[in-house]
């Protein structure tokens, strides 16, 4: 039996992850309508980075920057070519790019790849904590979200992020005005990439294992899910989405543990949940639940 | 090469099939319906029951897959994206909604049958094909395909062209304000157009899954084939999207021998479509026989 | 010494000629009027000019630069500005977010600055600000900057564009039917805060399609029809043009 501690500590790690994964969605889609389906090969990368950096001795926080700059490399080798296009095809670019990215890592056999994953990806500061580990994990997450979750404050209430919200109203308008809009999109698109990478890092040190079939399209589905229901335009919404969502598949588990219902049915249980939560927030919702909040500058 | 070639007229049937309604609703909906794929597979997985109940024959499976997969698209239009629109969703909220519909739909196909791979029980000839010094094998169900692909490619073109309801079609996918404003009722024409495309798909499922097996992801494995072939052909061309889908077809199977010679997995086969379709999205976003630049 | 220069400029769609060898020229401190039936071409060549299509041929000078080929963006930064037929304002912006958008070289347009800069950021938002509301109240729509740009009316948003695009610190505007769909009084406001500006060095070419205000406010008039530039001169000229009257009654 796990104590209630660590199931909770266990919980609010994922919610803190999916968090950062949702405010990094956020930026892109939320604030810049940047229709990105491929936020899982993202996620992954920086998984990947890490694992790799750090299981070959490097040490925790190195890992976690270098999944950061690879994954935010990998944002900006995919803005070039792709930002330019209507945002219908963005989206079906971005999924099909994530999948190439997911099938390499599952194909290739060098470096770590393959389907048998990268297994014993060391644990920052294991020994220190001894049993009370879960919740220092938890902490180190949740510091590392609320880190990112100011910067994105800052930046989002900024003139930059002004014409983040105008290029989501209007492109066009926003480039008659004399604004290089592919410039900055793909600045949304590098920074929310790096925000992804740095939640792949967190996750694969937090699970010490990484294969590629944990990076399906389906991440990046419920992400999107999380950021529709909880409020898009809204970063506190992205965390609140995440932990709805979490709350949602837990409680789907436990009653797994209380009813006799097959494992089988419980996964699909939550899919199907996370379907019907888009399709009736998109239709009776769209803001989500917290929804975008209205910027009063006050008169000097 | 003989080989090669079959293989490749048989993947690019499957993508004709799955692809006409694709492009039909993209044109006029202006959306990337992303639960489309689940047409596909709700044509196969109804098969099994058809297969169960009716015995052996393939040609009822497919016509009872036709009706089950175009009665979901019908749904799907009347449940979800009807009320959609009339809230005032944009393209873009309907493309998302999409994709939640197809998590539902694909999820409770997976709780009703599982997870696990399934077979039709069917009788199954292998034949071999001989030209010149050249041999390739089919089965029964590839010969199936190949018929069935050109029998209804061929229906739906006469549709088009020479019934009221087919032209009806083709004006509204060509600009549904002016169908409406010439008196064609564009949403009972809609409704046609779900079906037609659904049951086209759920034919292609079911023939997908007489050739290799059936598995819930049957439908998203094809999706972003289908886009690529969507895409590549024109949105809404019919005749572009036929010819799309061959090329595609053998683009891929030349591609998996290419990879062999390069000594890389094969396990990158779906990788061929997608650098297609985004080589075709940054290239020539029009497609080979679209008219209109986005 | 003109201001905008638009040299035999030529834009075809397909096989369908839009622009055929259009000239035209604006000096500072006026307002030039560009009228034309429907379909001849005017806001088409605003398009051209100021980036959004490339041009098939001949040339555009702004403040004796050569701004052919340049992208939109990088024309606005030459302080050359536009509005749009049907107003393009930020909806689910306030009005003052609208207004903040637009002025350029803004420090807190760079990411890192966002960070490193603050202190200046912030004062220099506050002096957009005070800037953006004295334009807003010399536009009369100051009680409405925090609501939502969606919100305002038909004229509202009309005036916010204008303002918006003033915010740009502009040399020259292309207004695209600036009062179109505005009740003629608070229309003819609307021209006379132009004037005031005009008065001021600011330049406007003017695509309208009502008569009264084109006489009344444009000192010189271009007329388009089927893409050609069929006549120009000053109001009283072309109210008695012949070609002017056949272009409209022809087209």
């Amino acid at each position: 039996m796990v104590s209630l501690v660590s199931y909770i500590a266990d919980t609010m790690t994922y919610v803190g992850i999916f968090g950062l994964l949702g405010i990094s969605l956020n930026i892109e889609a939320g604030y810049t309508r940047l229709m990105n389906f491929g936020k899982v090969a993202f996620f992954a990368v920086g998984a990947y980075v890490s694992a790799l950096l750090t299981v070959s001795g490097a040490p925790f926080l190195a890992g976690l920057a270098g999944a950061m700059l690879v994954a935010g490399l990998f944002g900006f080798l995919i803005a070039l070519p792709t930002l330019k296009l209507r945002e219908d095809y963005l989206a079906i670019t971005t999924i099909a790019a994530a999948e190439i990215i997911r099938l390499v890592l599952l194909n290739e056999r060098s470096y770590g790849l393959g389907p048998m994953g990268i297994r014993d990806i060391p644990r920052p500061l294991f020994g220190v904590f001894g049993a009370s580990y879960p919740v220092a994990y938890m902490a180190i997450v949740w510091a590392c979200l609320i880190a990112w979750l100011l910067v994105s404050q800052r930046i989002i209430s900024s003139p930059f992020g002004r014409i983040l919200k105008a290029i989501r109203e209007d492109e066009v308008a926003t480039e008659a005005l004399g604004k290089d809009v592919f410039a900055f999109k793909t600045k949304s698109l590098v920074l929310g990439s790096c925000m992804a990478g740095a939640a792949g890092s967190l996750f694969a040190h937090y699970t010490s294992f990484v294969s590629p079939d944990m990076f399906m399209p389906l991440l990046t589905f419920s992400v999107w899910t999380m950021m529709i229901v909880g409020g898009t335009a809204n970063n506190y919404g992205a965390i609140l989405g995440a932990l709805l969502i979490q709350a949602f598949e837990r409680s789907t588990r436990i009653l797994k543990d209380l009813v006799d219902i097959p494992t089988g049915a419980q996964v699909n249980l939550r899919w199907i949940v996370i379907g019907l939560l888009m399709v009736i927030f998109l239709m009776y919702k769209p803001q989500g639940i917290l929804g975008e909040r209205k910027v009063r500058v006050t008169p000097p | 090469m003989l080989q090669i070639t079959v293989n490749s007229a048989l993947t690019g049937s499957l993508y004709a099939l799955v692809s006409i309604g694709l492009t039909l609703v993209y044109r006029i909906l202006k959306f990337a319906n992303f639960s489309h794929a689940e047409m596909v597979a709700s044509g196969a997985y109804i098969g099994l029951v058809f297969n169960h109940i009716a015995g052996q024959s393939l040609l009822i499976i497919m016509v009872g897959g036709f009706a089950f997969a175009g009665a979901v698209g019908v749904g799907s239009e009347l449940l979800v994206f009807r009320p959609l629109r009339r809230r005032g969703a944009e393209a873009i909220s309907l493309m998302v909604a999409s994709i939640g519909l197809g998590l539902i739909i694909r999820h409770c196909i997976q709780q009703v049958w599982g997870p696990q791979f399934l077979w039709y029980n069917l009788k199954t000839k292998l034949y071999v094909l001989k030209i010149g010094g050249a041999r390739a094998t089919l089965t029964s169900v590839n010969v199936v395909m190949l018929v069935s692909a050109v029998l209804l490619v061929s229906l739906v073109h006469i549709f088009l062209t020479k019934t009221r309801l087919g032209k009806a079609m083709r004006a509204t996918s060509d600009s549904p304000v002016l169908a409406s404003a010439c008196g064609i009722d564009v949403d009972r024409v809609l409704i046609w157009v779900w079906f037609l495309g659904a049951g086209l798909a759920g034919i292609g499922g079911v023939l997908r899954g007489a050739d290799t097996r059936l598995v819930p992801q049957m439908g998203w494995e094809t999706l972003l084939s289908s886009f690529a072939v969507v895409i590549l052909g024109g949105i809404g061309n019919f005749y572009g999207t036929i010819l799309a889908a061959y090329i595609l077809g053998f683009a891929e199977n030349l591609g998996v021998v290419m990879l062999q010679n390069l000594s890389l997995s094969t396990g990158y086969r779906p990788a061929i479509a997608f650098v297609v379709l985004i080589v075709i999205l940054l290239v020539r976003p029009r497609g080979i026989m679209g008219s209109e630049r986005d | 010494m003109s201001l905008l220069r638009v040299e035999a400029v030529s834009k075809s769609f397909g096989g369908l000629k839009a622009l055929d060898h259009v000239s035209l020229e604006t000096p500072a401190s006026t307002i030039v009027g560009l009228i034309g039936p429907n379909g001849s071409g005017k806001t088409t060549l605003v398009n051209v000019v100021t980036g959004q299509y490339p041009a098939d041929g001949g040339n555009i000078f702004f403040n004796g630069e050569d701004i052919t080929g340049l992208q939109p963006h990088e024309i606005a930064h030459k302080r050359l500005v536009r509005s749009f037929q049907i107003t393009r304002v930020f909806p689910k912006m306030t009005v003052l977010e609208n207004m903040l958008v637009a002025p350029p070289h803004q420090t807190g347009e760079a990411l890192v600055s966002v960070f490193a800069r603050r202190r200046r950021i912030m004062s220099q938002e506050k002096e957009l600000a005070r800037r953006a509301l004295d334009l807003l109240r010399f536009l009369e729509i100051a009680h409405l900057c925090d609501e939502y740009a969606a919100n305002l009316s038909g004229g509202q948003q009309k005036l916010l564009e204008l303002g918006r695009s003033l915010m740009c610190n502009p040399l020259m505007i292309l207004l695209d039917e600036p009062v179109a769909g505005v009740n003629p009084t608070l229309a003819r406001k609307i021209f006379e805060k132009i004037v005031e500006l005009k008065e001021g060095g600011m330049a406007f070419l003017v695509i309208e399609h009502n008569v009264d205000i084109v006489m009344s406010f444009c000192e010189s008039i271009y007329v388009l029809s089927k893409g050609e530039m069929v006549a120009k001169g000053d109001p009283s000229q072309i109210q008695n043009d012949r070609r002017v009257i056949d272009a409209y009654l022809g087209g």
